[in-house]
């Protein structure tokens, strides 16, 4: 079954700035694609993306650059130890990707780990909607092994 | 709004300070494009610096005016300008142009003040002290401070750069800095190869996108 929860600090707020590091960044204009690689940290406010390395994929008909709607990013790609944190809530996984039109950020691995403060939930495919920040975490066939902070009180 | 940088590198603690001042500057944007894709655009305009010297200098140049100077040709205020095949107007000058007499592939421009346009109305505007042109392997050095500034609004600082025109290559190992609407980056150092079609920037890589330009991306 499938476990759903609200990680609200991860939606996507447009007012604040965004900051983006790495060891490099190669362009490679002809691919419209720009690899970001080497200890890749994305933070907007409370929300941090941690990942080895990330490529923004990006649109742009033709020449994109002299055409002028150059630039629109398409989707990003995350890979290598991802991990998310935003506020109480932390997701972990292999591989993440987010898609810029439904601000839809999946994170898959063999072990996709969701903490929500003291309470871990296990599976192999987080879904998060950034929009709202609604998050979904699929056990994909196994289950989703969840360890309840006995402390805690139900939440959501 | 600049990141500060720390990290190693000898000329890194006095870049902000200094970079800061360079980058005070109000222009009017009349479209603003996201930083990535544009980059590979601006850095092939080095490629069209280096023709430009070219032309100043043709393999059997006749000197007519210019004044003979300490073992140097000298030209004052050399200037090229004209229009390109789409009819966009371009502009090259300097202050002087020195050709070494003992070895005539050896020439120094200075206070180069250029407009270049790149491809459709998008034009580069580049000022830089001094250039040191090699016409027998066609290098250009480019040992002090220049900046380069895109009709689109994004500016280029580089502290200095070597271009390459046969190898379709123009590095820098100082850092450089990129200010645009919404969005800033600095890196320590950047190599552009394949004519510009590939864009590394390497060593603590910072880019900041202002919440404007998010909102932009997400619309």
């Amino acid at each position: 079954q499938d476990r759903t929860s609200k990680m609200s600090g991860l939606a996507l707020s447009n007012d604040k700035p965004i900051q983006i590091e790495s060891d490099n960044l190669e362009i490679r204009d002809q691919e419209k694609r720009a690899l970001f690689d080497g200890n890749v940290s994305v933070t907007q406010g409370t929300t941090n993306l941690k990942a080895s390395n990330m490529i923004v994929y990006y649109k742009g008909s033709g020449d994109s650059i002299s055409s002028g709607n150059s630039g629109d990013i398409d989707r990003i790609e995350v890979k290598g130890n991802v991990r998310l944190v935003s506020g109480t809530q932390s997701a972990r996984g292999e591989t993440g990707a987010f898609d810029m039109t439904t601000e839809i950020l999946t994170l898959k691995g063999k072990q996709v780990v969701l903490a929500d403060g003291a309470n871990v939930f296990t599976g192999c495919k987080l879904t998060v909607w950034m929009k709202n920040g609604e998050a979904k975490l699929e056990s994909c066939g196994g289950r989703v092994r969840i360890q309840l902070d006995p402390k805690s009180r139900k939440t959501n | 709004m600049m990141n500060t940088i720390t990290g190693t590198g000898p000329a890194r603690h006095d870049m902000s300070a200094q970079y800061g001042q360079a980058l005070a500057h109000s222009r009017r944007v009349r479209r603003w494009k996201i930083l990535l894709p544009i980059m590979a655009l601006v850095i092939s305009l080095g490629f069209i610096a280096v023709s430009w010297v070219r032309s100043f200098f043709p393999e059997n140049l006749e000197i007519s005016g210019a004044r003979i100077e300490n073992g140097k040709v000298v030209m004052e205020k050399p200037a090229i300008s004209g229009r390109n095949d789409n009819g966009i107007s371009y502009y090259m000058n300097a202050a002087r142009a020195l050709q070494d007499i003992a070895n005539p592939n050896d020439i120094m421009l200075e206070d180069i003040d250029a407009s270049v346009p790149i491809r459709g109305n998008l034009i580069a505007r580049v000022k830089a002290l001094s250039a040191q042109f090699d016409r027998s392997n066609d290098r250009l050095e480019l040992t002090q401070p220049f900046t380069v500034n895109l009709s689109s609004g994004l500016d280029i600082h580089f502290k200095s750069a070597r271009l390459d025109i046969p190898g379709g290559e123009m590095s820098t190992s100082e850092p450089i800095a990129i200010k645009a609407e919404g969005m800033s980056m600095v890196a320590n150092q950047l190599n552009i190869t394949d004519k510009g079609k590939v864009i590394k920037f390497s060593g603590q890589v910072r880019l900041n996108v202002e919440p404007a330009l998010v909102r932009k991306i997400q619309k």
